[in-house]
């Protein structure tokens, strides 16, 4: 079975086949469109301030702390969510290339917050209070927000060329 | 009275630019998600700290300056590019016809008003009673909500 035909499967289950088929689908896309301003607003705010551009009196262990559980929570939300419509168009989505570009910004928004994690992080008690970080962790920051950037934007376009 | 108003802006070169180029009203709506990101997601901090979820040891009057400027950003963002898309939006399916967009322009007109009144006030003091700031939270979650739904909405009707 090729990834293609898997992705047709997909779709045409008996469940993507009703969701697509709902009048509530565009429900679906709502939710997903709110789960963005959670998850991506609580990183780009926390970006900002790894960036040294908000917040620059509060220590950046602090700000990650509140804001932690929502970016995590909006991310899950946003991976249920999009889990389910990708399950309505597997296959359309399987050929669509901007699915491809969001997949790969994905992996590679993943990769970046892992490595500040597990890497930049680890210095976190020479720059805590810092106004304006070191430059590693202020690309942390910028990279964030042109990966999940692009994740952003090349959902949009999907949907256009479906 | 708002049909030659629509037909006017439809045919501006604003309009006519957005619609003819490649790039425009795709580019519009990726802005207006941008601009969705620091607004809302912006209020939406906000309104955690007014019901006391995060950042409790921060002053609400501290952060309100903290979070005023980007949101602001975002608002014009989301304004801006929400009307170019309103102008380039072609004549089918007719906007002025669309349900979900009428229910997302009163929700928005209600929504800034709200932002710059309640909302201004409650989130630049530290002793707005309890209460206030919730139903302030509250209100900010459901307007911006709201109108970002009703927004999505439009392409489904």
């Amino acid at each position: 079975m090729t990834l293609l035909e898997i992705c047709q499967a997909i779709q045409n289950t008996q469940i993507g086949t009703t969701m697509r088929e709902s009048n509530y689908y565009w429900m679906l896309n709502g939710s997903h469109v709110l789960g963005i301003a959670v998850s991506a607003g609580a990183i780009f705010w926390f970006d900002l301030r790894a960036m040294g551009l908000n917040m620059l009196d509060m220590r950046i262990s602090e700000v990650y702390r509140q804001i932690d559980a929502w970016m995590t929570g909006g991310f899950v939300l946003m991976f249920i969510t999009g889990g389910l419509l990708f399950w309505a168009r597997a296959a359309d989505s399987y050929s669509n290339v901007y699915f491809r570009i969001k997949l790969v910004g994905l992996l590679l928004a993943g990769a970046n917050a892992m490595y500040f994690n597990m890497k930049t992080k680890r210095g976190i008690g020479g720059w805590d209070t810092a106004g304006k970080p070191p430059l590693n962790v202020r690309l942390a920051g910028l990279f964030s927000i042109i990966l999940w950037g692009s994740v952003i934007a090349s959902g949009r376009l999907m949907a256009y060329t479906f | 009275m708002a049909r030659p108003f629509f037909t006017w802006l439809q045919m501006s070169w604003w309009g006519t630019t957005v619609r003819e180029s490649t790039w425009g009203f795709a580019g519009a709506s990726i802005v207006l998600l941008f601009g969705i990101v620091l607004l809302v997601g912006g209020v939406f901090l906000m309104s955690l700290r007014l019901l006391g979820i995060i950042m409790r040891d921060r002053p609400i009057s501290r952060l309100g300056r903290d979070f005023r400027g980007w949101t602001l950003v975002g608002l014009v963002m989301t304004l801006v590019s929400g009307m170019s898309m309103w102008a380039g939006h072609g004549i089918m399916p007719d906007l002025y016809e669309s349900g979900p967009f009428w229910l997302e322009m009163e929700l928005l007109l209600i929504a800034l008003i709200f932002h710059f009144t309640l909302y201004q006030r409650v989130t630049s003091r530290d002793d707005a009673p309890l209460v206030l700031r919730r139903l302030t939270a509250f209100l900010a979650l459901f307007l911006w909500f709201g109108v970002g739904v009703a927004g999505r909405a439009i392409g489904f009707f």
